[in-house]
């Protein structure tokens, strides 16, 4: 997804939160939009915008003990630390959530978990590290036919500097 | 039938009814009363397929002043089974005329069997969406009852929960005047004032199904019928209906109460509690006393609803199962739609996407199947589709059903500023 379709994805959510959230039918709760914003800010690498929805998904997340929430959430939160560069939070932020990820076996949540542990090594100049990363995430989304995510992952790997 | 011989016939149907307008009235109920007798002596083993027509004949042979009771008494007991027939066959219609033919017929001494009739008249006007005068006819009911001493205030109970909840279901019609949304909206007040009052008189009272239903239907006016709910009176008449109901061992009613205790905690936004109780309700349309599978359905969805809300997909999924097998045995096709949505829902959040994608062949079927009308909202399925064909680098699939399932939104929800936050989605 280009980013400026993550910034449309981000204005109707924007515009949804705002409104009542309608008959139960819908099943659409506060938590869901939080955390939806909280994933299309770190998608975005929006330190801002994470920093608005973060906390109040958190919140949320914790509130109803949704784990899948929780997880991303967690990954959020870690995506934010990296960009601001506190590096160690970010790792045990992105651990966390892998592990939630991996105990609800959901696995494109997984492969993009490995690729932001991957750029968070990068960021470190680990870069064994991130091929690691890297790899672990291209075969969980080969797996799963995620073909943009096998193209986007393949390019990180290939930039990265040969062993 | 088939046995019947036609000796005479008329060729045009207006020539009958010039001859028959020219006879004297006495004449006409004569030959009414003629042919009535000769169809219960000649089918009288088995006289069921001929209750309308008796109940047109002898209506006709009373329609004077001062009628020979016994006659009176054929007519108006010719009219409740010709109206009982109608209503298994759900020709409304005829029952509300049958009914009407009842009351005319009936002396006002007969106050109990005016108030029965009544009551029944306003519930098939509830069945055809008629709130207007299914309200008015409960009304007309509770000043029969109040002609009456002696009568069970419990009757009076009931009339009113039916005029608070003709009311919320008339919420969602935006075809009716004014004036005729605001006499629904005083009766409704009313009625509401009348129960807060009964429950005080009762309270003390051993409890009755009747009561339990009406605290389900206060709890439901203080929070969901209410332009301004108050959750928590919501949620206080809501736990005093589950605690009767329970007192009572009532499966039907305490499911109706808890209904009521879900929906506050849920506008609470107290989700888990929200789920627990809908697990509670589950278990009970598992009893045998419980026969309404409709209800049984809206309920295995609510818990799916439930569950998925609090990030518990694997058990939301199994009773969207649920609920969707029922759909099949129910032959309801919106319904079994709504199970493969859900689902479908789970399974995008659980990354199980050839799932996701075997739920949209399903619906494609049932789309070859069925006309869109049939079908219901298809629109969120076609959406989590088309979110897996992105993720997979199937552009022009996930165009195409993103397409759809906006065309669909756009068509039915109107332009995006009317959408409500769930439609965002």
């Amino acid at each position: 997804m280009a980013e400026g379709e993550f910034a449309l994805v981000r204005q109707h959510l924007e515009a949804a939160i705002k409104k009542p959230s309608g008959t139960r039918s819908l099943g659409c709760f506060d938590h869901n939009l939080y955390t939806m914003l909280a994933d299309v800010a770190a998608q975005q690498r929006d330190a801002a915008a994470l920093r608005q929805y973060v906390p109040l998904a958190e919140e949320a997340a914790a509130r109803y003990g949704h784990t899948l929430f929780q997880a991303k959430v967690q990954r959020a939160w870690g995506v934010m630390h990296r960009l601001v560069g506190v590096y160690a939070e970010a790792e045990a932020r992105l651990n966390q959530a892998l592990a939630l990820f991996r105990e609800l076996d959901t696995h494109w949540q997984i492969g993009c978990t490995l690729f932001e542990l991957g750029e968070l090594a990068q960021n470190q100049k680990d870069s064994a590290g991130a091929r690691e990363h890297f790899s672990g995430a291209l075969t969980t989304f080969k797996e799963m036919g995620a073909m943009p995510d096998v193209a986007r992952i393949s390019a990180a790997l290939k930039a990265l500097e040969p062993i | 039938m088939g046995s019947i011989i036609l000796a005479y016939i008329f060729k045009h149907g207006i020539t009958q009814e010039v001859a028959y307008n020219l006879m004297a009235y006495a004449l006409r109920r004569q030959l009414h009363q003629v042919v009535a007798e000769w169809y219960e002596q000649t089918y009288a083993d088995e006289l069921t397929p001929f209750y309308a027509l008796l109940a047109h004949h002898w209506r006709q042979v009373v329609a004077k002043p001062h009628p020979e009771p016994h006659l009176l008494a054929k007519a108006i007991d010719y009219s409740r089974q010709a109206a009982r027939q109608a209503e298994a066959k759900y020709a409304y219609e005829e029952v509300t005329q049958h009914l009407r033919a009842i009351l005319e017929l009936t002396p006002a001494e007969h106050a109990e069997m005016r108030l029965a009739v009544l009551e029944e008249l306003a519930n098939i006007y509830r069945l055809l969406n008629k709130g207007v005068q299914a309200v008015s006819v409960y009304q007309v009911a509770l000043d029969e009852w109040h002609n009456r001493a002696g009568v069970d205030n419990f009757v009076a109970a009931r009339l009113h929960r039916q005029i608070i909840e003709t009311a919320f279901e008339m919420k969602f019609r935006t075809a009716l005047a004014l004036e005729q949304l605001e006499a629904v909206s005083l009766a409704r007040e009313a009625a509401q004032a009348s129960l807060e009052t009964m429950w005080h008189q009762v309270q003390e009272e051993p409890p009755q199904l009747e009561t339990v239903r009406f605290m389900t239907t206060l709890s439901c006016a203080k929070g969901d019928f209410s332009r301004f709910p108050d959750w928590g009176a919501a949620e206080d008449y809501a736990r005093t209906a589950v605690a009767l109901a329970e007192q009572l061992d009532a499966p039907v009613e305490l499911s109706a109460a808890l209904a009521a205790l879900a929906d506050a905690f849920y506008n609470q936004g107290r989700l888990r509690e929200y789920a627990e109780i809908s697990l509670q309700r589950a278990a009970l349309s598992r009893d045998p006393r419980f026969t309404d599978l409709r209800e049984r359905l809206k309920i295995l969805r609510n818990v799916g609803v439930a569950m998925q809300s609090v990030g518990e997909y694997t058990q939301a999924i199994s009773y969207y199962q649920e609920s969707y097998d029922l759909a099949m045995q129910l032959q309801a096709i919106a319904l079994r739609v709504d199970a493969l949505t859900q689902q479908s829902e789970c399974y995008l959040a659980l990354d199980r996407w050839d799932a996701v994608l075997k739920l949209d062949e399903t619906l494609q079927d049932l789309q070859r199947r069925y006309p869109p009308e049939r079908l219901g909202t298809t629109c969120a399925l076609s959406a989590f589709s088309a979110t897996v064909h992105a993720l997979r680098g199937e552009f022009d699939q996930a165009s195409m059903q993103r397409d759809a399932a906006y065309n669909f939104m756009a068509g039915s929800a109107g332009p995006l500023e009317h959408w409500v936050r769930g439609q965002h989605y």
